[in-house]
């Protein structure tokens, strides 16, 4: 028995050794999609099934808290209107400007709207597949954001759907930026963790609660996409570089959406 | 017919790792009901099924999952290998103690490998992502613990049914 389980298990190497290389050739996707396509109608049920389910639990667990977040919310959303009036004023202003002197407006996203069919099944590796692909007009390394804010990019694209790599993966590098004090960095995935922004200048005046933003720098994220904001810093004195943690509005355990820019 | 159960199997615990318990996180962690099922393949079914199961599941994980694309595909044959050289033709009566043992340290197989590949590639080696990936083996194998007696009564139960 154990000269067969030796022979099965190097005729099923074979096997796999031959589809890592058709893999890295990419030969594979046509078996890629197919499997993606096949499972993707089941995924999308289960996925909303168990988001939906998770939406009760909490409710269930934390009606207190949930009603005084609603009042925080309420008071917040009450300051942004009055603030947006204002900001509207100032838009119609800079509209005007720009008619004077001719200024072309290209700051526009074009976004494909995806929804989440699998998460990695590791744990360790953080990555999810939707249900939009090549079909859809999207592409490797486009940028995918969530409520406003970056969550990815993709990675591998088939005909009908497509995997992204998230932002808390810890193979992620995202080039951020601290508008407030013009301070640059790399937001990275740590295992379990969530994120933080490394390589901040020593002499960055950091401060919590910041808005990080992306760089573009490197050309592989669209400029001006919020990341989060500024947690906790660490910082020690003989290190040429202090880090923060990132805090983020997106749970990305209950993602169910998302938006993949395509311009 | 067994055939058909497997492919159900396969399929249910599939959607439940990647699309459903992905959710419900104990503390961010999640267990892995597919490498639990792997493990009880190789107790209770014949050694070429098991492999056949988890060449499909390995697959199919390696493709939905961010990599290194045949992580799932080696590390689950090599869990079939090991329980083939180990264990003996009556597979009903191995000890509670050796299928801990056993579920402990193919776990840990595979989650140190992966936390080594990624810390690695990440050039990020922190405690609090070993913490994790130990937090991952603890709960993977608690879950093998509680879910062992069920998988061996429907492992059994179907081995009845394809003689019938």
């Amino acid at each position: 028995m154990k000269k067969i389980s030796f022979l099965i298990f190097f005729g099923i190497l074979i096997v796999i050794l031959s589809l890592l290389f058709s893999e890295s050739k990419g030969s594979f996707s046509g078996v890629d999609s197919g499997i993606s396509r096949v499972f993707q109608p089941i995924g999308i049920v289960f996925s909303d099934v168990s988001g939906d389910v998770k939406d009760l639990l909490v409710n269930l667990t934390n009606i207190g808290d949930l009603e005084k977040e609603n009042k925080k919310l309420r008071l917040e959303v009450n300051g942004l209107q009055s603030k947006n009036a204002m900001m509207t004023a100032d838009i119609q202003e800079n509209e005007s400007l720009k008619r004077a002197l001719g200024f072309k407006d290209n700051s526009g996203f074009q976004t494909v709207a995806a929804s989440i069919t699998f998460f990695d099944p590791t744990n360790v590796r953080e990555s999810i597949v939707i249900d939009k692909g090549a079909k859809d007009g999207i592409k490797p390394k486009m940028a995918a954001t969530s409520e406003g804010f970056l969550i990815g990019r993709v990675t591998d694209v088939y005909a009908n759907s497509a995997k992204i790599l998230l932002i808390t993966d810890p193979l992620s590098d995202v080039p951020a930026q601290i508008p407030d004090i013009n301070a640059d960095g790399l937001v990275q995935g740590q295992i379990g963790m969530g994120i933080i922004m490394n390589q901040i200048q020593q002499d960055a005046a950091l401060q919590e609660g910041q808005n990080v933003i992306t760089s573009g720098l490197g050309g592989g994220y669209p400029k001006g996409l919020l990341i989060g904001k500024i947690e906790n810093i660490t910082k020690q004195n003989n290190s040429i570089f202090q880090s923060a943690s990132i805090r983020t509005q997106i749970d990305f355990n209950t993602l169910e959406r998302v938006q993949i820019i395509i311009n | 017919m067994t055939i058909l159960l497997n492919i159900l199997i396969l399929i249910v615990t599939l959607v439940l790792q990647t699309s459903f318990l992905s959710r419900f996180h104990l503390f961010g962690l999640v267990p892995n009901l597919m490498l639990i099922l792997i493990i009880s393949f190789t107790f209770f079914k014949r050694i070429y099924e098991a492999y056949i199961f988890a060449f499909f599941a390995g697959l199919v994980l390696d493709i939905l999952s961010a990599g290194p694309f045949g992580f799932h595909l080696i590390v689950f044959m090599l869990i079939v290998l090991a329980a083939s050289l180990i264990l003996k033709e009556d597979l009903t009566k191995i000890s509670k103690l050796f299928s801990f043992i056993f579920a402990f340290v193919s776990t840990s197989v595979f989650y140190i490998t992966l936390w080594f590949y990624v810390s690695y590639l990440g050039n990020s080696f922190t405690l609090t992502g070993l913490l994790f990936t130990l937090g991952q083996i603890v709960i993977t194998v608690a879950f093998f613990l509680l879910l062992i007696p069920f998988l061996k009564r429907f492992f059994l139960w179907q081995g009845r049914l394809s003689k019938a």
